[in-house]
């Protein structure tokens, strides 16, 4: 079934490639290119899922998740960070913020899909 | 010494005369009674005979009286004579200076440690009138004293004194004053003792000195050592701050590689799970895009090599003739490509530099990375614009945007390696950049400069020699 896949990622090749891969794997994603504009299609767009990224110009991917738990109607939304940021303390920090999964790059294939099947399922 | 019953002496001859006679009958009676002839007193005295005998008897009684009295007087003289010579001596000899005055305040007398004191003469001494005296009356002693002279013992507190050594000196001389008075309460004379506390209270000022000095010499000990413990905090701090950048640089190098590797990675994995599924111009792009990352990678490398050789004193200048024009351009189009043209960046060069002998390596590390801070730090859109001219035998080059700018209080700081401005928020970078630029100017035997204003924008200008 086609899942509605938001993508918020500031660097555009990673954010072409992580979209080429889940609409080949058969999901609809949207992306986005600040967390401004993420919250924007999350609010409008109502997706299952959401990747995000950390460190962004502007809103960074922390803001962006306490923006979109605050809101009742995105409560429910999946939310994962993929991210450059590996530090334990990174993902720790991630984890308590509500994340549902923290995925470091370079992160391969099996490991992307597996975290979004398992929010998707959940 | 003349006793006191002789004044009646004429009663005491009829008296004696009248006992005498009574004696001489009596005997007279005692003779005829036992038969006996009395030393030839024969009948009876009559009362002439018995005033004779009175007055002998009288004489004989004065004479003893005055022997008497006079060895009282002898005696009385002696003891009067000791005390006179004990007091002399007592005077003299007195440790302490004495002086003695009359009612009117007119010395006396004064002893040996007083002329030893005051170092005054004997004409001098008498000369002084303490009630009169001027340094007293400044000081306020004389009304003290002057309650001497009605009749109290007054205690006058040292007050500071000339007196005639040599050189003259002033000490400090107070004083037990006491009135002697007589029977009906008059004044006699007024005695004063003196003391000297000026050996004390020089004491005390040496006291007061010393303690001076020592609490000065506490006090730059003090300030040394809040000297050095404010040195060794602005150490610690450095040292803490020097840990927290170094670990912020292992952050942010983690952060600058793992993006290349997540897009590395992504993009060998669609190539490898979906190869038949795509066209051959998104494969292409694909393997291009690792292909960039991996320079990417490289280049990152190269910065954190070229930091580490440039600290260590080893980076080389290796000069040749070159187009800074055209080697300028080529940077441009890199930097485009990599920033995916997010700012335009435009040429402008005002003299001709297309022979000029410069290290082409440097230069790209110089412009790469000024340029890539350029677009980095600055709105999408807005431009940046890199001028190159010749200023006698220097190339300048410049580097201007209009982006966020640089504060104030990271100027100083702008080429340490690591330092990050603290208006960067979340923009990505090592903190590598400006220090690379710098080594590489100076290894060229150039500099760099900065203007910039926080919120307009900032220009880069470096200069290097030409050598020809």
């Amino acid at each position: 079934m086609s899942r509605k896949i938001l993508i918020i990622e500031d660097e555009v090749t990673m954010r072409r490639n992580v979209a080429l891969m889940l609409e080949l794997e058969g999901h609809t994603p949207l992306v986005a290119d600040s967390g401004l504009e993420g919250i924007e299609m999350a609010r409008n767009d109502r997706p299952d899922l959401i990747l995000c990224d950390v460190m962004m110009p502007g809103m960074d991917g922390y803001t962006v998740l306490g923006m979109l738990r605050a809101e009742e109607s995105m409560r429910g939304i999946p939310f994962v960070f993929l991210t450059a940021r590996g530090d334990s303390q990174d993902v720790r920090h991630g984890l308590e913020l509500g994340a549902d999964a923290y995925l470091t790059k370079p992160v391969t294939r099996e490991d992307l899909l597996a975290a979004v099947e398992a929010c998707l399922k959940a | 010494m003349k006793h006191r019953y002789l004044q009646h002496w004429p009663i005491l001859v009829l008296a004696t005369g009248g006992v005498a006679r009574s004696w001489a009958a009596g005997s007279v009676v005692l003779a005829e009674a036992n038969a006996v002839s009395v030393g030839g007193i024969q009948g009876d005295l009559g009362w002439w005979g018995g005033l004779g005998v009175g007055a002998v008897v009288l004489l004989l009684g004065w004479l003893a009286l005055r022997q008497r009295a006079a060895a009282e007087l002898r005696t009385a003289k002696a003891a009067v004579q000791a005390s006179e010579q004990r007091w002399k001596l007592l005077f003299e000899q007195s440790p302490l200076s004495v002086q003695i005055f009359a009612p009117d305040g007119q010395t006396k007398l004064f002893n040996e440690s007083w002329r030893r004191l005051f170092r005054l003469s004997d004409e001098q001494g008498l000369a002084f009138n303490v009630l009169q005296a001027p340094d007293l009356i400044e000081s306020g002693a004389v009304n003290l004293i002057r309650k001497a002279f009605e009749g109290e013992v007054v205690q006058v507190p040292p007050v500071p004194f000339p007196v005639a050594t040599d050189p003259p000196e002033v000490r400090w001389i107070g004083g037990l004053v006491y009135p002697l008075k007589n029977e009906a309460g008059e004044i006699l004379e007024v005695v004063v003792i003196h003391h000297d506390i000026t050996e004390m209270k020089r004491a005390e000022q040496a006291m007061l000195e010393i303690n001076h000095t020592l609490e000065k010499r506490v006090d730059e000990r003090t300030g040394e050592l809040e000297m050095a413990r404010a040195e060794l905090e602005r150490a610690l701090a450095q040292e803490r701050e020097l840990g927290e950048l170094k670990s912020r640089f292992v952050t942010m190098v983690s952060h600058e590689f793992r993006t290349p590797l997540g897009i590395i990675m992504s993009a060998v994995e669609l190539v490898r799970h979906y190869s038949d599924r795509l066209p051959g111009e998104e494969k292409e792009r694909l393997l291009l895009e690792i292909q960039t990352s991996t320079k990417h990678m490289g280049d990152l490398m190269e910065q954190v090599l070229l930091l580490g050789r440039a600290e260590a004193g080893k980076l080389g200048c290796l000069v040749k003739t070159l187009d800074l024009a055209a080697l300028a351009k080529r940077v441009i189009e890199q930097t485009g490509s990599v920033t995916d043209e997010k700012c335009p960046i435009v040429l402008e060069v005002e003299d001709d530099l297309s022979g000029v002998r410069l290290d082409e390596a440097l230069l790209r590390h110089i412009l790469c990375n000024l340029l890539g801070n350029a677009v980095k730090y600055s709105p999408a859109g807005t431009e940046v614009t890199l001028r190159l001219r010749r200023r006698e035998s220097e190339a300048v080059l410049e580097v201007i945007d209009r982006g966020i700018g640089i504060p104030e209080k990271d100027l100083n700081r702008l080429f340490e390696a690591f330092h990050r401005c603290s208006n960067v928020g979340e923009i990505p970078g090592t903190g590598l950049g400006l220090v690379i630029v710098k080594r590489c100017a100076e290894a060229h035997g150039g500099r760099v400069e900065v203007v910039s204003e926080p919120g307009r924008g900032t220009t880069f200008t470096v200069l290097l020699p030409l050598s020809n």
